[in-house]
């Protein structure tokens, strides 16, 4: 038998559960745990390419969000960036450029 | 006695009310998960996009299309190409959107089929993009080809036009996001064709005869130059002073008028070519210096670059500051078929109140309209 006090818990968080969907259902949009992880990384965003003359700085994030999302997949990895797009092209970047880039609405 | 009575009766009482509160708890907890699966199931059929109404096409008639009975929605839905992700099949589909953009896939046959499958049955079909730019490209796991940079004479540009051409119709393409024209790709060092401006400008204009033989559309980018250049990875905002010679293989190709379609950046210009503090694609006075001179398709660069979102604030002023200023496509690549839904309301909400003019947004949809073959009556 689930004690009363058990029975009030679930249903406060079912109550607050539906209420955010109702929300979402009304096109309020909420922080993401990418965004928060963002904010809360201290380091600076390092990424770059590999290219035909090795290693490249990516030039401007925005627009290496967007390619290295065309790349169909990304991966964490060992290694001095912590994430990698593509397998033949390469897109390099640590945490705080990849939460970054998920971000976008276009990840 | 009496006493042990009383205290068993209160007892059996307060069993009795837990008893009750607890089937009270537990009623409520069915009736709040019915609830809360309910409004689950609204959302995941939102983010499916099966929520948009269906769509009626009944203004195309064969290869013709009545402009008068097709609903300003439509007209902008034409004007949207998306990012072609096969879980936004349906929704792209149902909003006539005008094109998909097709991500790196890992082989051929499912490029092939991914198209076919977003065609079949289409009254309008889908313009179907890639960035075929020459060494970064989508099509890398599928085929071997020779990087812009490595092209230096006519004869060569042309070939690789024809050939990048050919290879794209085979799998169902239409529209191809390059030639690069900028002067120098300072990331892959491989985008730009070798030269100075103007031996730029001859081998884009070559390397753009040759893919549009095929039947491909060719897009010279990113106007108006310098956006290939490393900047300060925390400026979201990006600036550019274009000299001349950045403009000379823009002004070159589309003064030629050949080239089906030019691709317009966020860079914020000063110089020869001035967006008067905006960024270019939001800029009226660039667009409206465009077209005085080529009839062709302006395309915006994709409009969820933080550049650009930044500098208006708000998503529908972003939105309605893309169309209003005149591009005749916008590219829009968010995942979620809604929001690409809101947006299309929103701009048709500015075209209603007249804050955006509906003449031009019939002149751009035209435009799109006779580029895929039909008739516009």
């Amino acid at each position: 038998m689930v004690p009363p006090k058990i029975w009030l818990a679930i249903n406060i968080s079912l109550g607050i559960v539906i209420m955010f969907l109702v929300l979402s259902l009304a096109g309020v949009t909420f922080p993401t745990v990418g965004q928060a992880k963002y904010l809360l990384d201290p380091d600076e965003p390092q990424f770059g390419v590999g290219g035909i003359e090795g290693l490249q700085p990516g030039g401007n994030l925005n627009r290496f969000c967007l390619e290295a999302r065309m790349q169909g997949s990304c991966y964490k990895q060992a290694g001095d960036f912590d994430w990698v797009c593509g397998e033949k092209i390469r897109y390099w970047m640590n945490n705080k450029a990849y939460y970054y880039c998920i971000q976008q609405r276009f990840w | 006695m009496k006493k042990k009575g009383k205290i068993g009766k209160k007892k059996k009482i307060s069993k009795l009310g837990s008893k009750l509160k607890n089937h009270t708890q537990r009623d409520i907890f069915f009736v709040l998960l019915v609830v809360a699966l309910f409004f689950l199931g609204l959302n995941l059929l939102k983010v499916q996009g099966l929520l948009i109404p269906e769509q009626d096409t009944g203004y195309v008639h064969g290869n013709v299309v009545n402009l008068e009975e097709m609903p300003t929605e439509h007209k902008i839905a034409q004007m949207v190409i998306v990012a072609g992700l096969r879980e936004n099949y349906y929704p792209w589909r149902n909003l006539q959107i005008g094109g998909i953009h097709l991500y790196a896939l890992p082989t051929n046959h499912i490029y092939s089929n991914t198209i076919i499958d977003f065609q079949y049955g289409q009254r309008i079909p889908f313009f179907v993009t890639a960035d075929h730019e020459g060494c970064v490209t989508p099509f890398i796991h599928t085929g071997n080809f020779t990087s812009v940079s490595e092209i230096d004479t006519i004869g060569k540009a042309y070939a690789k036009g024809f050939n990048d051409g050919s290879y794209l119709k085979k799998l169902g393409f239409n529209l191809n996001f390059a030639p690069v024209v900028d002067l120098e790709d300072e990331i892959w060092k491989c985008r730009a064709f070798p030269g100075d401006a103007q031996k730029i400008a001859e081998l884009a204009q070559a390397y753009v005869l040759g893919l549009q033989t095929q039947g491909i559309i060719a897009t010279i980018k990113h106007y108006p130059g310098k956006t290939l250049e490393v900047k300060d990875p925390h400026k979201f905002i990006v600036s550019a002073e274009i000299e001349n010679d950045d403009v000379l293989p823009y002004d070159y190709l589309l003064d030629k008028g050949d080239v089906g379609a030019v691709m317009v950046s966020h860079v914020i210009s000063s110089g020869a070519v001035d967006s008067e503090g905006v960024p270019a694609v939001v800029s009226r006075k660039i667009l409206d210096e465009i077209k005085r001179e080529y009839k062709g398709l302006i395309i915006s660069d994709e409009i969820h670059m933080l550049g650009l979102k930044n500098f208006y604030g708000s998503l529908d002023a972003m939105y309605i500051g893309v169309f209003e200023a005149g591009n005749d496509i916008i590219l829009n690549f968010d995942r979620d078929p809604y929001e690409v839904y809101r947006m299309i309301r929103v701009v048709a909400a500015a075209v209603e109140k007249g804050e955006i003019s509906e003449r031009q947004i019939d002149t751009s949809v035209t435009k799109v309209l006779i580029a895929k073959g039909f008739v516009v009556e």
